[in-house]
């Protein structure tokens, strides 16, 4: 006879579960209430989910708390792993959606708000990264992976538009090659190791002490090909530029943070404990693809004629960027990708947003695609506020200080810095300086340009309301005033990076 | 309040540029004479209240940004920033009293008041990261300044300005965080505070490598052939007030930083790298003085004509002895001054006749005698005659280079010569003869509000020139005792040799004041 | 005593500011008279300093105030009175007081009257300072002083081509000597550590001889420099384009022989290095030599009595650079006063011949201006050195020194020289007052000067007949900071053999140049005649081809090599490079943005190319690994740990 298998709920600590399943059952919500009573209007789903995304915050925030206490805490039969970096990456996934869900409040309707879909599937969404990040199981890795880039789809397409359609579809067959890489590799590490928890593959590994190299490498080729796909690494970022420009600017600032930074924290799970433990085929490669993605994705934003696009590279850029927190994988440069990535969401929510507000349904007959140069050219004489705050999410991204960026970037360089990656650094440098070039493109555009058409055909503003402009004013001052709120939040991720032994 | 006398100083036309957006555009100008007087009287509070014995920094302030890594809100004022400081404050204020009217003037003034916080934040700044900033936010001013107001080539020369500088202080930044690292390693706390950097010994090799990387971002800053290019871009295409302020106080920067950071930090290889940047500085005296003396355009030929006086101020900040560096300081207010009243003069002109070009006049002597004195006077400062005020600065610093080196002192001298001939044959061309251009036949003289600027210099010109002491004192005392530092800091036998020992040399300098006595 | 010298200094300068005051303004007679009288109230106060060092009072020393003090280096404007610089501020005094008053005449319808005296007075002041300051720094303050001032008197009518032209070569090629005069103060000071005349001479002694050398050769180059010395001689005739004035004051009597007064005021460091003394005497009597053969030939007025000043200074570089330094001096005191006469008295005959200079186009003047002919007779009297005019007690004296010093060949040189200055003087003096009056084919009636001019032109007259006397009385003065070396021709009958005979010399030159110039058959010259087609002559007339030389071997060289600076290595090397790294990265971007095609089929290919080129890496690598460590030791060169 068996044992009949009993289970305490205590030791399942569901708590842990709480964040995730909170979205979830907003969702569900939203759509029952959609089932009751149909169309209403999209402010009520708005405020719904910002309800439910300010519990999951609050959830997190207890498990924070938990954290802060008692250190990295395991549930639901280990699946679950709530350590720094989970509580930190949640943070900001829910942050920024927070900052992203009040941009629906447009005021030109557009298409994809009308639908109480929309939010539900935004709501999946997050609860499916928030699961990428708060394990280290790959299967659930998967799973979560697959609910938000599914949902992820649907959200492009239902802008409505061809280009939108396409990205979609873009998207998801890369995104399936890339799920496929993602299983290929997780497989071939359970042949390898009989375990799909990263740290029992880390341990094992470590134990026969890399005795079959070739397929350690083969697996970690794949998990870099589906990895590199989410976080776009070069080569694996051609579907980047067509689905942001696909997607509304808004949804496509909000794609350049959170998907990416899910992404990160599964690599940062997954490849440092390989670097660290002498896998230097990984280093190099990492350091290649690094160096790579940053340069060559500046050097084709420069060249862009259409500021989202260019926004696009720039992101990708960024993520080169951000990668060699990874490569390096000291607790400072982690420490530093969390503080960037923070202040990068900030800058970069707030440029998106600069040209949602500035989308017009009917471009004028000179402009070829929605957010072309020559459309913001003599901004400064008609919207001089607007230009003026454009001007400084530009300067931050580019790196001019005191501007919130800057910091990011100072710490990260120091990072490289401390652990002896001097070439790297200088890289870095010289990179922030391309990059200077197109974003100060659009400040020479806005600034010293005279206007294309003197009529009234652009408008900067149009979609502006109420809670698009604190949004917009809210990531303005975070962009000048960063420096005031950065030590506090540098030691906060400091502890918690280090407390979860990275 | 005198606490506090230097973030006032940084924030106080900050604040007002802010506010400036609330006030009517007719108005704005007598708002920004109004702020940038106070301003001025405030910086020459804080000379009358500096102490000029003090050798050491004064007016500290400390506020921790984010002591988790070491970066300090530190600012200090010594002899050697003090007196770009009041410049930088009187320049302002001339610029904004004698601004001819320009489009958007209102833009204009609120810009250069943002200008005047980074240009003084930078000279207070004594936190590495803290001055960073200020050096780096001081281009986006004059980013705006040149590309909104300038000439047909403005985007080119404002985007080529930003990004040769950027680049530059980049790859100097990446210097800094190196230095902070080497200081955690040694005391094992991070600081990019100055004067904590002032008491870190490196070995020779870190000091060669490092001096390398803050070099790239000062030289480009001065700027040293051969990244001297983007300067008569900026110049050319800048508004009057552009050129005057990116003359008189940005070039600064970088010589200002060469003494505040690479001679302190790094005094073997400053000792090391002596001579190839005294190379350098010689090219860039004598080639550029050339290359002005080939120019058509009157702006142009100023613009080339300060890169080669620079060239004399890094000579005198690499003699590494007292008298040479007190002279490139010097010379620094004295070539500011003189050649951003050359700026002004141009702008003169150009406002009249609204070309540079040189050909265009002649014979302005007849129809604008006052301008021709004037300008007279501010040109034969510029080749450095006696009881003017470069002289002091061009003799000292080739006085200092000489104890080190005189051959390339021989070939730097040819500044004199070389100088003269550019200056003389322009200044021939433009006011000489009989006029020629009817255009040029009845120019009015120049009136009130450009003597408004233009007097003040004349005076300050020949005052220093006569008498330099109450300037040359107080810069005297910060530099012994920066030598002293170096001197003492030094590891290798040639820089110990090369870097003089004032403990005794100090008895000496009494004694012969006696003697003279 | 200080307060005099104080008074002595700056009445000029006020006189200076107080013309300046009017400069813009139209002709205004009290902007000529109030200089004039400050400068005589410092020819006052030099007088009175004069007669206290003469009446054995003590030297006058003052610190007015620290000019630049910094490191070790201390200087103060300081001044000293002493036998040497009382001797330049009376010659300094006396001769632009002249002028000064001279020139409210001679300026009379000139529209820029003021800023004349304006500039006139400021050069008085440079070199005061020059001749009374205490230390190097000083000197060199009036030294450039002097120099700016003459740039603006030269070019006073700069509506002249030539003139501003020359203004500027004059300024330039002092510049360079004064580079040379730089270096040698820095010399000074970093061996000596002090710039202090007194305090330098005392501590040169000890130091070795190389540097002193050096010392005195490139103090030397900055007197080369302001007394036009070859090769930087061109300036001065070039000169001649500024009002005739300021030819007497400046060209002739005062700036020109700030050179001669730096040496003997160096005296103890050039008695130290006698090679580099007789390095300059040699110089000095090649130069003597040079600018007398191109004064022979020459037909400009002024030009001529300038190149007697370049050959006259040549002759106290002599004396100087013997040893002699107190009769250079008096040489120089007594030049001055009759070569300021000469130029004068040219002035006159320019305004009565309306500003025409070429002799051969006069003739005949002495009826006209009577006292015009006497005084630049007597002054070429006393230039060609018979006795007892000035001239022969201080030439003649150098002649002796050269003699006696053993220096024969500079002896005959001179002796030669002495006879060619006597030539050209009478020359044209008989070119301009005697034969028939060729200036009636130009229509010219000329008139007299005004009567004060003659007037004020009459001390110097004075002077140039009687200076001579003072000799004993100055060597007993002057010698008390100067070696007393007395020069006497031991045997009497070689003094009055060489005395004789020199003066016999002498009188042939002038007889033959009046035989040749005073007769009536002189005809303006119109290069047709036998001896302009002479080689010789053309060479002469051509000033030795230098300025032809020094503009296309020299100026023209510069310009086009700074066009080539600028228009080819700064823009097409330097500045091309800068854009041309920004264009690379651009166009690197242009020529791979191709990747994104758009197309998703591509899309994937890139996905799965990069996939398979790690895996292919992951191959090489699985082999590789087991060479891990030496693959560690490369990479850890690009930083990787």
């Amino acid at each position: 006879m068996l044992e009949p298998v009993n289970v305490s709920l205590e030791s399942l600590n569901l708590m842990t579960l709480a964040p995730m399943l909170i979205p979830i059952i907003g969702a569900l919500f939203i759509l029952i209430i959609d089932i009751v009573k149909p169309n209403l209007d999209k402010t009520l789903y708005v405020m719904l989910s910002l309800l439910f995304l300010l519990l999951d915050l609050g959830a997190i925030a207890e498990s924070a708390g938990i954290f802060a206490v008692n250190g990295t805490v395991m549930g639901v039969f280990d699946v679950m792993l709530i350590d720094g970096l989970a509580i930190l990456s949640q943070l900001i996934i829910v942050g920024a959606s927070l900052l992203f869900i009040p941009l629906a409040l447009t005021h030109s309707r557009f298409h994809e708000f009308s639908y109480p879909e929309f939010f539900a599937l935004f709501l999946f969404m997050i609860s499916g990264f928030q699961f990428m990040v708060a394990t280290d199981n790959l299967i659930l890795i998967f799973v979560g992976l697959e609910t938000a880039s599914l949902a992820l789809y649907t959200l492009i397409a239902m802008h409505n538009r061809d280009k939108s359609f396409e990205a979609a579809v873009k998207y998801f067959t890369m995104g399936a090659l890339a799920a496929g890489f993602f299983s290929f590799g997780s497989m071939v590490f359970y042949a390898l190791t009989g375990s799909v928890e990263i740290n029992q593959i880390a341990s094992v590994l470590a134990a026969s002490n890399y005795a079959d190299m070739g397929y350690v490498l083969v697996g970690t080729v794949f998990m870099l090909g589906s990895i590199g796909f989410k976080v776009s690494l070069v080569p694996f970022h051609t579907w980047t530029p067509d689905v942001y420009e696909g997607a509304s600017a808004a949804l496509a600032g909000y794609m350049s943070i959170v998907p990416k930074i899910a992404a990160f924290i599964v690599a940062m799970r997954f490849f440092e404990f390989l670097i660290h433990s002498g896998v230097v085929w990984l280093e190099v490669i990492l350091y290649i693809a690094v160096v790579v993605t940053m340069t060559a994705s500046n050097m084709w934003a420069l060249v862009q004629s259409d500021v989202k696009r260019m926004l696009a590279y720039s992101s990708i850029s960024h993520a080169g960027f951000v990668m060699a927190a990874i490569l390096i994988g000291t607790t400072q440069s982690n420490s530093a990708f969390f503080l960037y990535w923070i202040l990068f969401s900030f800058t970069n929510l707030g440029a998106f947003s600069m040209l949602w507000i500035s989308r017009q349904k009917h471009l004028p007959n000179h402009q070829r695609t929605d957010h072309s140069y020559d459309k913001f050219a003599g901004m400064i004489k008609k919207s001089p506020v607007a230009a003026v705050i454009m001007g400084l999410f530009m300067l931050s991204l580019a790196g001019v200080p005191p501007f919130a960026l800057f910091w990011g970037k100072l710490y990260m360089i120091s990072s490289a810095v401390t652990s002896g990656y001097t070439v790297l650094a200088l890289i870095m440098a010289l990179n922030s300086a391309i990059a200077a070039y197109y974003y100060l493109k659009l400040i020479v555009y806005m600034f010293m340009k005279e206007p294309v058409t003197g009529n009234h055909e652009h408008v900067y503003a149009i979609n502006a309301t109420l809670a698009l402009k604190t949004i917009i004013g809210f990531a303005a001052i975070g962009t000048v005033f960063a420096l005031v709120a950065l030590n506090p939040l540098l030691e906060f991720i400091t502890t918690f990076v280090y407390n979860s032994g990275y | 309040m005198l606490d506090h006398i230097l973030s006032i100083l940084i924030f106080f036309p900050a604040l007002a540029a802010v506010l400036g957006f609330a006030i009517q555009k007719d108005s704005i100008r007598a708002y920004g004479v109004a702020v940038a007087t106070v301003e001025f009287a405030l910086s020459l509070w804080l000379w009358f209240s500096f102490d000029s014995d003090v050798s050491g920094m004064q007016f500290m302030e400390q506020l921790p940004l984010v002591p988790a890594f070491g970066i300090n809100y530190i600012l200090g004022v010594d002899g050697i920033s003090l007196f770009i400081i009041i410049m930088a404050a009187f320049f302002t204020m001339i610029g904004i009293a004698s601004l001819t009217d320009t489009k958007d003037e209102k833009n204009m003034i609120i810009t250069l008041l943002f200008l005047q916080m980074t240009m003084v934040g930078v000279f207070v700044a004594l936190d590495a990261i803290v001055f960073y900033i200020f050096w780096e936010l001081s281009l986006v001013p004059m980013l705006y300044i040149i590309g909104a107001w300038g000439g047909p080539l403005r985007v080119y020369a404002s985007v080529k300005f930003f990004l040769y500088t950027f680049t530059g202080s980049l790859v100097m930044l990446v210097g800094m965080l190196f230095m902070a690292y080497f200081y955690f390693q040694a005391t094992g706390t991070w600081s990019f505070a100055i004067l904590d950097w002032y008491r870190l010994i490196l070995p020779e090799s870190f000091q060669l490598w490092l001096f390398v990387a803050f070099f790239i971002g000062f030289a480009i800053k001065v700027p040293m052939f051969p990244f001297h290019t983007w300067l008569p871009y900026a110049h050319g295409q800048a508004p009057t007030i552009g050129s005057v302020i990116l003359a008189a106080i940005l070039l600064k920067m970088g010589t200002y930083a060469f003494i505040r950071f690479s001679l302190p930090l790094f005094p073997d290889a400053s000792v090391f790298y002596m001579y190839p940047i005294a190379v350098l500085a010689i090219i860039m005296i004598i080639y550029t003085a050339m290359v002005a003396y080939a120019q058509k355009d009157i702006k142009q030929l100023v613009a080339y004509s300060s890169v080669s006086h620079m060239g004399v101020i890094i000579l005198g900040t690499f003699a590494l002895n007292v008298e040479g560096i007190s002279g490139s300081v010097f010379l620094m207010i004295a070539h500011g001054i003189v050649s951003g009243a050359l700026f002004l003069l141009v702008g003169v002109i150009y406002d009249r006749r609204h070309t540079k070009m040189m050909s265009e006049f002649g014979g302005l002597a007849h129809v604008m005698p006052r301008y021709a004195t004037i300008f007279a006077i501010m040109m034969m400062a510029a080749v450095g005659m006696p009881l003017m005020i470069n002289f002091v600065g061009e003799f000292l610093s080739l006085l200092g280079f000489y104890q080190q080196s005189h051959i390339l002192t021989l070939l730097a001298g040819i500044a004199i010569i070389v100088g003269a001939i550019y200056m003389l044959a322009a200044y021939k061309k433009m006011f000489f003869g009989i006029v020629t251009n009817e255009a040029n036949r009845n120019l009015p003289d120049v009136n009130k509000r450009e003597l408004v600027a233009l007097i003040p210099l004349v005076i300050i010109t020949i005052w220093l020139g006569v008498y330099p002491k109450p300037i040359l004192e107080p810069i005297n005392n910060s530099v012994e005792s920066i030598v002293q530092l170096m001197h003492d800091k030094s590891i290798t036998e040639e820089a110990k040799s090369r870097i003089p020992n004032l403990v005794k040399a100090i008895e000496i300098t009494r004694t012969s004041a006696q003697g003279a006595n | 005593m200080e307060l005099y010298l104080y008074i002595a200094l700056f009445s000029p300068l006020v006189g200076s500011l107080f013309a300046a005051l009017f400069a813009a303004s139209p002709k205004s007679l009290i902007a000529g008279v109030v200089p004039s009288l400050l400068l005589f109230t410092s020819f006052v106060a030099s007088t009175i300093l004069l007669v206290n060092i003469l009446s054995g009072g003590d030297i006058v020393h003052v610190e007015m105030m620290t000019w630049i003090a910094t490191g070790n280096l201390y200087i103060p404007f300081g001044f000293v009175v002493d036998q040497v610089s009382i001797t330049m501020m009376m010659v300094v005094t006396v001769v632009s007081t002249v002028v000064h008053v001279y020139s409210i005449g001679y300026m009379d319808h000139d529209k820029s009257f003021n800023r004349f005296f304006a500039w006139l007075s400021a050069f008085v002041f440079s070199m005061m300072i020059l001749v009374m300051s205490d230390n190097f720094a000083g000197l060199f303050i009036g030294w450039e002083g002097v120099g700016l001032c003459s740039w603006g008197l030269i070019g006073f009518w700069y509506h002249k081509e030539s003139a501003t032209w020359a203004a500027n070569e004059a300024f330039i090629m002092n510049r360079i000597a004064d580079l040379g005069m730089l270096i040698g103060i820095f010399l000074v000071y970093w061996n000596t550590g002090t710039l202090q005349y007194d305090e330098a001479f005392a501590v040169m002694p000890a130091l070795n001889s190389e540097i002193l050398t050096w010392m005195g050769i490139f103090l030397f180059v900055g007197a080369m420099g302001k007394s036009a010395q070859f090769p930087l001689h061109t300036w001065l005739a070039d000169a001649m384009e500024g009002p005739t004035p300021v030819s007497a004051l400046i060209h002739a009597a005062t700036m020109v022989t700030a050179g001669v007064y730096l040496v003997v005021r160096a005296n103890p460091l050039y008695d130290l290095i006698p090679h580099v003394g007789l390095f300059i005497a040699s110089l000095g009597a090649f130069v003597a030599l040079f600018a007398a053969s191109m004064a022979l030939v020459n037909r400009d007025m002024k030009r001529i009595i300038a190149y007697s000043t370049l050959s006259q200074l040549g002759y106290m570089f002599v004396a100087a650079g013997l040893g002699a330094y107190w009769v250079a001096l008096f040489h120089l005191m007594a030049h001055a006063f009759f070569k300021a006469l000469l130029f004068l008295g040219a002035g006159n005959v320019m305004h009565a011949m309306h500003d025409e200079l070429d002799p051969f186009k006069m003739g005949g003047l002495k009826k006209p201006l009577k006292w015009t002919f006497i005084m630049m007779t007597l002054a070429s009297v006393a230039l060609a050195g018979i006795y007892p005019f000035a001239g022969f007690f201080s030439k003649d004296l150098i002649l002796e020194v050269s003699l006696i010093e053993h220096h024969y060949i500079i002896y005959s040189v001179l002796l030669f020289t002495a006879g060619l200055t006597a030539f050209y003087s009478f020359r044209l003096v008989a070119l301009i007052f005697h034969g028939e009056e060729r200036y009636k084919l130009f229509g010219i009636d000329p008139h007299e000067a005004y009567k004060f001019v003659l007037i004020a032109m009459s001390p110097l007259l004075i002077l140039a007949i009687i200076a001579g006397s003072f000799k004993m009385t100055y060597f007993e003065m002057v010698t008390a900071v100067l070696p007393a070396t007395q020069y006497h021709v031991h045997s009497v009958v070689t003094y009055w053999i060489m005395t004789i005979g020199t003066q016999l010399f002498v009188l042939l030159a002038i007889a033959f140049a009046y035989k040749k110039y005073a007769n009536n058959r002189i005809t303006v010259p119109n290069g047709t005649s036998k001896m302009e087609n002479r080689l010789c002559y053309k060479i002469l007339s051509n000033q030795y081809y230098i300025p032809y030389v020094y503009e296309e071997y020299i100026s023209k060289p510069y310009r086009e090599l700074s066009e080539v600076f600028w228009k080819h290595v700064d823009m097409k090397v330097v500045d091309a490079s800068v854009d041309g790294i920004a264009n690379i990265i651009y166009s690197t971007g242009e020529k791979t943005r191709t990747m994104q095609s758009g197309n998703l089929s591509t899309m994937l290919k890139w996905m799965v190319a990069g996939t398979v080129a790690l895996l292919s890496l992951a191959v090489v690598f699985g082999l590789a690994v087991r060479y891990s460590d030496e693959i560690k030791l490369i990479f850890s060169g690009l930083g990787v740990q």
